[in-house]
């Protein structure tokens, strides 16, 4: 799938989360809704390019995954001074992801 | 607005992407519209046995490659990007979430979408449409497949194979759809079970899990099983929502073409299992693909003669 996205692991999220705003993708290799959301971050980033965007394959970090409760896939979490502060599952339209992570 | 385009293709399927190999081929100069991301419901193939010169290969490789050759014939690709409309009077213009864009012809590619599980619930979250993306949740937990064609019964697999405990697979008609070898894998795998002849008639939620009654269509009788989740392969329906009484479509919203693709409307064409057609299979949308864009081609070769 596409690796244009910065990949975190159970590692270095903890310090790429504390000094960065971001939004990640929790994500799985041939899950169709994952391939499209990390065309909906590619497009959301096009439109705001200060947005922060990397991805967490669950694949590979099944611990981490399991750590933040995430089930299902794709889905986004935005981080704010280390913090998750929101999060959302799914496939959303650039307009709505761009809308959710400003008023997060 | 941009530029006139020679031809529009509204859907990334197989269909759409053949039509602009062809049409990109005829040195047409060609845009893609795609909603979400090439390759439509064959990205949500595990595995495609039946398409000539792979034996096996993934639905999601398949389609990739085919978008990877259609982007080196020079066709514009734009995904993410949702038609909501289309004006047909004179020049075609396709209206997008992005804004308008115009074409000499139009070929309309927009395959189909899963059917919701026809029952209102607040159960919402725990009723998915793709085990891929969600069947995680339900290792070692219990859930009901609805729907016993090939896709019911594949994802079931896949679902047995990421470890949930028990899979009840429930068809409204008194056979099952599949063909056989996939349901003999079924049976093998050891934690699946089938009904038919049955549906589901209410699902609420209770506790942590959900509480569902199934009907059997013969007796009348209900039976409640409690269950962690639900997923749903009744079939697809034609995405035309968008088309609004400009072009005709049969009863159930398919689209009405001729033996050459072409609609109602001059300059506009439809392929895939948009339209009104017995068999959908990779296969026929390809050639679908290619008689639309060889048919558009033409059309747009006369347009450009009668307006020198």
């Amino acid at each position: 799938m596409q690796a244009c996205a910065t990949v975190l692991t159970t590692e270095s999220i903890g310090t790429f989360t504390t000094t960065n705003d971001c939004l990640v993708l929790f994500h799985k290799s041939r899950c169709p809704n994952c391939k499209v959301m990390f065309k909906v971050l590619e497009k959301s980033q096009q439109q705001q390019p200060n947005m922060v965007f990397v991805s967490v394959s669950i694949e590979t970090e099944p611990d981490l995954a399991a750590e933040l409760e995430i089930g299902r896939v794709p889905t986004v979490v935005i981080y704010r001074n280390g913090k998750p502060v929101g999060k959302r599952s799914g496939v959303l339209r650039p307009a709505e992801l761009v809308a959710w992570y400003n008023n997060s | 607005m941009a530029a006139c385009r020679d031809i529009i293709i509204v859907g990334g399927g197989i269909a759409g992407m053949t039509a602009a190999i062809y049409a990109a081929r005829a040195n047409m100069d060609v845009l893609l519209l795609e909603k979400d991301t090439c390759g439509g419901l064959a990205n949500e193939t595990r595995a495609v046995e039946n398409f000539p010169s792979y034996s096996t290969i993934g639905g999601m490789e398949l389609m990739e490659r085919i978008r990877d050759q259609v982007i080196g014939l020079g066709v514009v690709i734009e995904e993410i990007n949702r038609v909501d409309g289309l004006i047909t009077e004179g020049l075609k213009r396709v209206m997008t979430e992005e804004g308008e864009v115009e074409a000499r012809a139009v070929i309309l590619s927009t395959g189909r979408k899963p059917i919701p599980l026809p029952v209102g619930t607040e159960w919402q979250e725990n009723i998915h449409y793709c085990s891929v993306c969600d069947g995680l949740l339900y290792q070692g937990k219990d859930v009901i497949v609805v729907g016993g064609g090939n896709s019911g019964f594949d994802e079931s697999l896949y679902l047995a194979e990421l470890g949930v405990r028990s899979i009840q697979i429930l068809e409204m008609m008194d056979r099952f759809p599949a063909d056989e070898t996939t349901r003999r894998k079924a049976n093998a795998a050891g934690v699946i079970k089938t009904r038919t002849g049955c549906r589901i008639i209410d699902v609420q939620p209770t506790g942590n899990r959900g509480e569902v009654i199934v009907e059997n269509l013969k007796s009348g009788k209900t039976e409640t099983v409690f269950i962690d989740g639900i997923f749903v392969f009744i079939g697809q329906k034609p995405n035309t929502g968008f088309l609004a009484g400009n072009i005709r479509l049969d009863d159930n919203g398919y689209v009405l073409v001729d033996q050459r693709m072409r609609t109602n409307v001059p300059g506009v064409f439809a392929a895939g299992d948009v339209v009104t057609k017995e068999y959908r299979q990779l296969t026929t949308a390809m050639s679908d693909g290619t008689v639309a864009a060889l048919e558009a081609c033409q059309y747009v070769r006369e347009w450009k003669k009668d307006h020198v």
